[in-house]
């Protein structure tokens, strides 16, 4: 079995840069396939666009997923995700800034796995990271692949 | 039963005491003839004996003499033993001369003496009786006395003998007495027979049947006395059919007589009484006989109406009088008939020779009819007496003659009285009614009230009846009406309102001056027509009102309606129609009235309100929506203050972080103190966003109002604060059951945010005491949240739920200053107030109330 990746969703570089050193500082080393906008995660996932030519896509062990994004916000990856049978059993992770209640129950009902929020104080964000990245690595079974086949829609 | 019967017959009839008698003789004869023959059979059969024994004796004498001068016992022996043998025999016994028994047949005896031997040698009777006969007999031989033979025998067959014989006597007696009684019995028979016919003819007289005759025949003692009775029946049943033909005379008489009439004996039972009585009295012959019951409601009633006592009932009054009784009334109460019947009684006693009453008769006369004709003259007679008006009567003279109970009052007045003249105007009306032979009227005032006086003169008496009646009353409502009548009148003819009345056709019958001048048609050309023929309303309103008229005779409900009416001079003007009907005292709508007034300037008013309403309506709508697109983009900033403020917070945080991991070698002292300082800002900032997109929440937010157990949400808060700080020792104290109605969520943010001061505030308190209570402060119920903290100068209390605003600084107590103003506006909107008391270093309490 292929070693399990995770799927950073995020368009921050300062917060792609703080989350790969807290998965660093917590001793993750799993690979992190990096997405900088919903569109590019869709892709990912997908297979399609520039992801179309490296084979079929990867299914990531988790998804860590920003809320607000340029192009295709995180509510809209969550629901195209959870709408396409190949990728619907997908574990996601909303990783974001926002506590507010609509975020929340929206997040909830598109089918998010777990809905973290990132705290400012850099510590508890490490203890944050280290704690998800235990958990949906090593503690949580992933779904089985889907028979499948990856589709455009 | 039987006994005495039988003793009746024997003793105490002919036949009987014959039979008895004859009975009698014959068994006393019969028994001494028994008696006379069973002695002297006894007497004969005793010397019988005697000659037996003796015979006996002898001849045992003779053959024993020898044995015994031989002194042969057992030859003795053998003849005693010989003799038991002979019937009778009870003892045989042989002695030598000296008494010494030889032989005997008792055995037991030998050896023995003899003493009662005869002193003479000779035979000899010792014992002659019917038990015993008892021979001594010498035995001699030539003479020579050598000893004694003695026999005894006793009588046991001849008593047999003699039973028989008696027996026989007492049959013969009986048969004789029996035989005797049978031949008396046919004697007597014979000789009574005619005696019981005159007997059974007897009988059957007393039995009532007064026709019966003896038909004895014959010339004998019984014949004659049955003849005799016969005659004597004759005479008996003359005197008797001549009495009561008499009876029945006076009965029916008694009975037939048009008078109510009563019989009663010394002791006042009622004996008759006739057809008449049982008719008033309203009793039946038997009732009054007493045979059967009368109703207890049944009784005499005297004049006045009681009941009457028994005693003064006419027969009882007469009866203890002893005196006749005339003229007395009674009534009669009959609950059959339902009504007291009057009746006028005499009651006669009627005496005997000696003076002692045998019979009193009393007698009723019906007097109901002429007692009600009676009471109906009174009554009419006080008819002008009873009258409430003043009724008099004056001669020619003008003399009073009468006056009844009503003109009393009038004769004060005026100082007259009946029998006097009447005061000189009255008496001139007197005369003048008289003269002119007319009814004449007139008032007079008396006193304080008046009077319409009708004087009639009735000429053949040649007197004045004089009527008066009290008319103040009414002629106090007449002045009333034409008061009221005025009043409405003035009121309505002066009427800034345009008044008019319609008929059932809708035609006026009145208008009143205000209408002829607005509408500018003649008075005539109004009255009479309706509002369709002539109407100074322009159509449609002449139609609409003519509707509401129609509609108003209808329904007999007022109604309203508001008319345009465009008026040449002055443009259009409005007014407010108010039709409403007239009920006659049926309750039918006889006519209706309308009053119309001018509400034109009303009207305008009424637009220009309207219109400014519309213009206040739109700008309403306008600003709402201004408010509206406001709220969204603060909304949209709070949320994007949420996201994007926080991301350059976390870089600056992060990064410094990663400066003092990795450059640590590069940096001194003083740089990694101010790389801490800039990442505690980070935080203190992050917080502060926290903080106001909180209170932006309470804000916004809308309520959900439920039962909030507040002691419950207290607990929660505590545990929570206490496990963040373990190390702490703080002593919470939380009155239970605090329930209020709010939304859960916001009371529990105010709630976190009261009580995490207080844990904040007490940090510095080893010692630190929290309570959560309720209590009462100006009629409202007051939660508060209590702590022995660093408390505050009450002079700053005011500023203490605004924004930002701190009474301590961050280094002492770190805060954003939003929790309490975060509080106020929940509270705010639970429609309730929140206060602060406090004193430096003496802790603090927070008030509540949550409505």
């Amino acid at each position: 079995m292929a070693e399990k990746i995770i799927l950073l969703v995020e368009d921050n570089a300062d917060d792609i840069e703080l989350t790969l050193r807290a998965l660093e500082l917590s001793k993750i080393t799993n690979e992190v396939a990096i997405a900088r906008d919903g569109e590019e995660a869709l892709n990912f996932l997908f297979g399609r666009g520039p992801f179309s030519e490296k084979g079929p896509p990867q299914t990531p062990a988790v998804v860590l997923l920003d809320l607000k994004m340029p192009k295709v916000d995180g509510l809209g990856v969550l629901r195209q995700v959870r709408a396409n049978p190949a990728t619907r059993l997908i574990p996601i992770v909303m990783l974001t800034s926002s506590r507010e209640e609509r975020d929340l129950i929206q997040s909830y009902s598109l089918g998010a796995n777990s809905y973290v929020r990132k705290p400012v104080d850099f510590n508890e964000f490490v203890s944050v990271i280290q704690q998800l990245g235990l958990y949906w690595l090593l503690t949580n079974e992933t779904p089985p692949e889907m028979a499948v086949p990856p589709t455009d829609t | 039963m039987m006994l005495r019967a039988l003793s009746h017959f024997l003793f105490g009839t002919l036949r009987g005491r014959l039979i008895l008698g004859v009975a009698t003789v014959h068994a006393v004869m019969m028994t001494l003839f028994i008696v006379d023959l069973t002695s002297r059979q006894r007497a004969f059969l005793l010397d019988r004996q005697v000659e037996q024994a003796t015979a006996l004796s002898q001849a045992l004498a003779t053959s024993a003499a020898g044995w015994i001068a031989s002194n042969d016992i057992s030859g003795l022996q053998e003849i005693v033993d010989i003799q038991r043998g002979y019937p009778g025999v009870l003892f045989v016994v042989l002695t030598d001369a000296d008494g010494h028994v030889l032989a005997d047949t008792d055995a037991s005896k030998l050896g023995r003496f003899v003493l009662d031997l005869p002193r003479d040698v000779r035979q000899t009777v010792l014992s002659r009786s019917p038990t015993l006969v008892d021979i001594a007999a010498p035995a001699l031989i030539a003479e020579r006395h050598v000893g004694w033979v003695r026999v005894g025998l006793g009588q046991e067959a001849a008593e047999h003998k003699l039973a028989k014989v008696t027996r026989s006597g007492v049959y013969y007696a009986f048969a004789a007495i029996v035989i005797g009684s049978v031949i008396a019995w046919f004697m007597g028979r014979r000789i009574t027979r005619r005696l019981y016919a005159v007997q059974e003819t007897i009988d059957a007289v007393r039995s009532g049947n007064r026709q019966a005759r003896s038909t004895l025949a014959g010339d004998d003692e019984a014949a004659f006395m049955a003849r005799e009775f016969n005659s004597m029946l004759d005479v008996l049943a003359e005197r008797d059919a001549e009495l009561s033909a008499s009876e029945e005379k006076y009965r029916s008489l008694i009975r037939k007589v048009q008078t109510a009439i009563v019989l009663h004996d010394r002791e006042g039972h009622i004996l008759t009484a006739n057809l008449l009585a049982e008719e008033l009295l309203g009793l039946s012959i038997d009732q009054l006989l007493g045979k059967s019951l009368i109703d207890p409601d049944w009784h005499f009633v005297q004049e006045d109406g009681s009941v009457m006592p028994v005693d003064r009932y006419p027969a009882s009054l007469v009866l203890s009088t002893r005196r006749p009784l005339q003229g007395y009334v009674v009534g009669v109460s009959r609950p059959a008939r339902d009504s007291v019947a009057w009746m006028l009684v005499n009651a006669e006693p009627e005496l005997d020779d000696s003076g002692e009453i045998v019979q009193v008769i009393v007698s009723f006369v019906d007097i109901t009819e002429r007692k009600r004709a009676e009471a109906e003259i009174q009554a009419l007679a006080k008819f002008p007496a009873e009258n409430p008006n003043p009724v008099l009567r004056a001669s020619g003279e003008g003399v009073l003659l009468y006056a009844n109970r009503a003109s009393q009052q009038l004769l004060r007045l005026w100082g007259c009285s009946v029998g006097e003249r009447l005061p000189g105007q009255l008496c001139a009306s007197v005369l003048e009614a008289l003269n002119s032979d007319t009814l004449k009227e007139e008032e007079m005032i008396c006193g304080a009230r008046l009077f319409a006086m009708t004087f009639a003169p009735i000429i053949e008496n040649g007197y004045v009846n004089i009527y008066g009646r009290d008319i103040t009353e009414r002629r106090r409502a007449e002045q009333a009406i034409h008061e009221a009548q005025q009043v409405f009148r003035t009121l309505v003819e002066n009427s800034q309102d345009i008044i008019a009345r319609y008929d059932r056709t809708f035609r006026r019958t009145y208008v009143n001056p205000v209408y002829l001048e607005v509408a500018q048609i003649p008075r005539q050309e109004l009255l009479a027509t309706s509002p369709l023929e002539r109407s100074p309303l322009p159509e449609p309103s002449a139609a609409i009102l003519q509707r509401v008229l129609r509609k108003v005779f209808e329904t007999g409900a007022p109604t309203s309606v508001d008319l345009p009416w465009l008026k040449p001079d002055s443009g259009e003007s409005w007014y407010d129609v108010h039709v409403f009907p007239e009920f006659d005292r049926e309750g039918r709508v006889v006519s209706v009235m309308s009053v119309s007034r001018d509400i034109t300037d009303r009207k305008r008013a009424e637009e220009e309100v309207r219109k400014l309403n519309r213009d206040l309506d739109e700008r309403v709508k306008m600003r709402t929506a201004q408010l509206e697109a406001v709220n969204k983009e603060l909304e949209a900033f709070a949320y994007s203050v949420s996201h994007d403020l926080r991301a350059p917070l976390r870089s600056i945080d992060g990064f410094s972080h990663a400066l003092l991991d990795d450059c640590s070698g590069q940096l001194n002292e003083k740089g990694m103190h101010y790389l801490n300082r800039v990442r505690a800002s980070a935080q203190q900032m992050a917080r502060l966003i926290d903080d106001i997109l909180s209170l932006s929440r309470v804000t916004r937010g809308e309520l959900r109002m439920e039962e909030v157990n507040l002691s419950g949400l207290a607990q929660e808060i505590a545990g929570e604060l206490s496990a963040r700080d373990p190390q702490r020792k703080v002593e919470f104290a939380i009155t239970p059951g605090l329930v209020v109605t709010g939304d859960s969520r916001y009371l529990r943010i105010a709630l976190e945010n009261l009580m995490a001061n207080a844990w904040k505030f007490t940090s510095k308190r080893a010692e630190a005491k929290i309570e959560v209570g309720v209590t009462s402060h100006e009629g409202s119920l007051e939660y508060f949240v209590r702590d022995n903290g660093a408390g505050f100068d009450m002079q700053y209390a005011s500023q203490l739920f605004g924004a930002f605003q701190r009474l301590h600084s961050a280094e002492e107590f770190p805060g954003s200053g939003i929790g309490l103003a975060t509080v106020q506006r929940i509270i705010q909107r639970h429609r309730g107030y929140v206060r602060a008391e406090g004193q430096e270093e003496q802790g603090a309490t927070f008030y509540f109330t949550v409505q």
